[in-house]
């Protein structure tokens, strides 16, 4: 089914779900997009005369360690953040398309090796292959995204295949063979449109649990590395704060909490509509 | 069934020796040349012939393939080779930490279990009214936490305010609750939705119906025709935690200094080690495919379709 | 004979739409079969569920009473010790799990059969219902019997439960030809020979022939019609059992 129609379906039960996610989603989107422009200073600024205030009426939550302030960190931090885990979607999605749906749809050996390959990918626990792309590629975002994609990607690859397949078989793909169209253009006509739909509901649903992932690196050092302004790096700078100021700890994670909360909310309502047959959410 | 378990250990050969290959092939495919991460964690200037010289002691000169067996035939013999950075040997380094990491992630494991199942059974025989809601609610938080913070939130509240737990360390058993929560939260929701799912799935099928026709008190119909099928997803599921929770376990053993191999990887990672990460991912790859194996077989002994070939007379 | 008849008196089904049965009035006679034919959509397969109080979700039963010999009985005590179900589509009315033998040990234990005796209870009901290779049957699970033998599981089930009344929902819809003509041989001698009474639910005019006493016409939710089978297939009064008729004579070419 195609996106649209997803979201065309008749009201059900998980809709307040539905809005409350695409606002919240919609609100870190545009936090994402606007943050440097609605940061009230410059989250990069370092100020050593200014470390670890307190909140008053010029830092809203105090500054950090480095005197910058907590507040637009926080703020930018959300591009970083969001912005790292949708290159990391993006990244695995499309790996997950072309592997499995070259897998799906040519079959026979191409098929079998492929999908050895896949398993072999997800043999492996997938922090742990992380880590091991981490030290194969170094730290830094873009790394980051690589590793985690490369970690990933097979899962998706599996789900494509498995719809690519279903889809093959139905009617308007053999009828359109019939008619005497390319693979190329059977493929893109008929079979992908169907399974963009369920894609992004397996992808929403996984958004969060990526994110976790990213923050969780970086919170270790292997991925975005100081001084930017991930969350998960800002946890990390923070520790030593615990007692005296927990602000510093405790809201980077909130932010992180939200907008996994956020992402998941979206996704289970988006599930829910998916297959409304299922009562059981 | 005998013949399905070992059927399943041997097929763990091939598929850890590709997964061997697979490390080995893409450490060789990685951006630097290990001859000279070795110099430089050696602290050797890395003239040309110091390289030269390297490669050759490293054995990087000979073809591909040729590494790959003499590795092989190294890792046969539990000999993965010395640490750049410490030179000591790693697998000997890894066994010495890995305990300490089992102890974490099979606690985890077993509270994932203790904890999820009554929850799951809680939300699904009281559904629609609130003690679902709650668990759900519960679940839903639990399901987006970042564990790294759950970790500084539980010292917060129980080391530096109620001064009830130690912060940091292996010790007694005051030492694990905090890592061990922290580490099994995350599956212990997935696990508890997961149940509460497959209860209600399993309690609407018509195999139950026909239980009750056959005039089945309530009690048994739930305990041997709800419950029973119900495990069936829970089973497959775990072996998915057990991968999350090795990974939980690595990110939590560095906030609470526990001496495992989570903080000893970390570091191998960040001065790109290859010796130690190669049999690191290996090591812990090996243990997740054999608990995967003994959930398969656990599978197997719950659902006689999956090991039965049997077809319809 | 003791209990002589189970009776159904003002079932009433509702859903979220309204009333999905309406008024429904069975009687079942031990040694007859009464049929309950109906076009899909008509009411049938929830009238037999819902007299057992064994619907789905969302449906449920406002009104409705069964009557043992006169005398009212829950549905709970009607369920495997006075009626019996014979469901449509078998393999999904196995526990996936469990083999037959556990299936039938169950029924046994609720009437206080165990051990050697039910082994040889098990046995001799396998073999009244034809099922002869006894030991490979039981040790089987429910993917890997046809649909006519579970069918006729089933049917064991119901004489191991030695329940007086059977209530079969389209029982033979699944099944090839063959199978069909077996399971209603089955059913009729059982009905003859241990004086089985029975409530068969069918859209087949084929199988009401063949094996009903009574037939009660179903329409959309109500009985329109109750007739001996002579007199339907002779002068049916509704025009409900009129189209069912009709679509029979066209598929089989004849009437009884």
């Amino acid at each position: 089914m195609s996106v649209v129609a997803l979201l065309r379906r008749p009201a059900l039960a998980g809709q307040n779900s539905l809005m409350i996610g695409l606002v919240l989603v919609s609100l870190l989107a545009l936090l994402a997009v606007f943050g440097q422009w609605l940061a009230p200073h410059d989250p990069d600024l370092v100020d050593l005369g200014q470390r670890l205030l307190p909140p008053d009426s010029s830092h809203w939550l105090g500054t950090d360690h480095l005197g910058r302030d907590l507040l637009s960190r926080l703020i930018v931090g959300t591009q970083l953040s969001l912005g790292s885990v949708m290159l990391t979607l993006a990244l695995v999605l499309l790996l997950g398309l072309l592997v499995g749906g070259v897998s799906g749809f040519l079959g026979g050996k191409v098929d079998l090796l492929l999908m050895r390959l896949c398993d072999m990918f997800m043999t492996f626990p997938t922090l742990v292959l992380a880590f091991f792309f981490v030290t194969l590629l170094g730290t830094g975002l873009s790394n980051v995204v690589i590793a985690i994609a490369l970690s990933h990607w097979a899962w998706y690859a599996r789900m494509v295949r498995g719809m690519v397949i279903a889809q093959r078989g139905r009617e308007y793909v053999l009828a359109s063979r019939l008619a005497g169209a390319s693979r190329w253009a059977r493929l893109r006509q008929h079979v992908l449109p169907n399974i963009a739909g369920p894609l992004l509901v397996l992808a929403t649903m996984d958004i969060g649990h990526m994110m976790l992932h990213v923050s969780g690196l970086s919170f270790l050092g292997l991925g975005v590395t100081p001084p930017a302004a991930e969350w998960g790096v800002m946890i990390n700078d923070a520790k030593e704060f615990i007692w005296t100021h927990p602000q510093l700890l405790l809201l980077p994670g909130l932010m992180i909490f939200f907008s996994v909360m956020a992402f998941n909310l979206l996704g289970d309502a988006l599930r829910d509509r998916l297959d409304p047959t299922r009562e059981v959410h | 069934m005998l013949r399905y378990i070992l059927l399943r250990l041997v097929l763990l050969v091939p598929v850890m020796l590709g997964v061997s290959l697979l490390v080995f092939v893409l450490l060789h495919l990685g951006s630097t040349d290990p001859a000279l991460d070795y110099l430089r964690l050696s602290h050797i200037p890395p003239t040309d012939a110091a390289i030269a010289e390297v490669r050759h002691a490293l054995g990087l000169d000979r073809p591909l393939y040729a590494q790959y067996l003499s590795w092989l035939w190294k890792a046969l013999q539990l000999d993965f080779g010395t640490s750049y950075l410490t030179g000591r040997p790693v697998f000997d380094d890894l066994l010495y930490y890995l305990p300490a990491t089992l102890q974490l992630g099979g606690l985890a494991l077993a509270c994932t279990l203790l904890l999820s199942i009554p929850l799951g059974l809680v939300a699904a025989r009281w559904q629609g009214r609130w003690p679902d809601h709650a668990v759900r609610a519960v679940t839903f938080l639990g399901v987006s936490m970042p564990n790294f913070w759950l970790a500084f939130l539980l010292i917060a509240l129980f080391s530096l305010w109620l001064g009830w737990l130690p912060p940091l360390g292996r010790g007694g058993a005051g030492h694990l609750v905090m890592p061990v929560l922290a580490i099994a939260l995350m599956s212990m929701s997935i696990n508890a939705r997961l149940l509460r799912a497959s209860l209600l799935e399993a309690s609407g099928q018509r195999h139950v119906t026909y239980a009750r026709a056959r005039g089945l008190p309530a009690r048994q119909v739930w305990g041997s025709h709800v419950l029973r099928n119900a495990w069936l997803p829970l089973v497959t599921a775990t072996g998915m935690h057990i991968g999350e929770l090795i990974g939980g376990a690595l990110v939590i053993e560095t906030i609470f200094a526990w001496p495992g191999v989570g903080r000893f990887a970390v570091s191998a990672v960040l001065n790109r080690d290859f010796p130690v990460m190669q049999c690191f991912t290996l090591l812990l790859t090996g243990l997740l495919m054999v608990c995967n194996l003994v959930v398969d077989v656990c599978y197997a002994w719950l659902d006689p379709r999956s090991r039965l070939e049997g077809v319809s007379a | 004979m003791e209990h002589s008849t189970l009776e159904l008196q003002g079932l009433r089904i509702e859903g979220r739409a309204g009333a999905l049965v309406e008024d429904v009035d069975l009687q079942l006679r031990r040694g007859q079969v009464c049929a309950l034919v109906g076009s899909s959509g008509s009411g049938k397969s929830l009238t037999c569920l819902g007299s057992l109080d064994l619907l789905p979700a969302g449906l449920t039963r406002t009104h409705g009473q069964l009557l043992l010999d006169g005398q009212a009985l829950p549905a709970a005590q009607v369920r495997g010790r006075v009626a019996s179900l014979v469901l449509q589509n078998p393999r999904s009315a196995f526990n996936p799990v469990r083999n037959m033998a556990s299936h039938a040990q169950e029924t046994l234990k609720l009437r206080g059969i165990g051990g050697t005796a039910a082994r040889a209870r098990m046995a001799q009901c396998l073999e009244a219902v034809g099922l002869v290779d006894r030991e490979r049957v039981l040790q089987a699970f429910a993917f890997q019997l046809s649909g006519g033998m579970l069918q006729r599981m089933m049917i064991a089930l119901a004489l191991m439960a030695q329940t007086p009344f059977l209530l079969a929902d389209e029982p033979t819809s699944d099944l090839d030809a063959l199978s069909q003509a077996r399971f209603l041989d089955l059913l009729m001698e059982l009905v003859q020979q241990h004086g089985l009474g029975v409530l068969l639910v069918t859209h087949d005019m084929g199988v009401v022939a063949r094996c009903a006493d009574h037939v009660a016409v179903m329409d959309a939710g109500r009985i329109v019609e109750r007739q001996t089978v002579h007199g339907l297939f002779e002068r049916p009064a509704s025009t409900a059992s009129r189209t069912l008729l009709d679509a029979h004579q066209i598929l089989a070419g004849s009437t009884p």
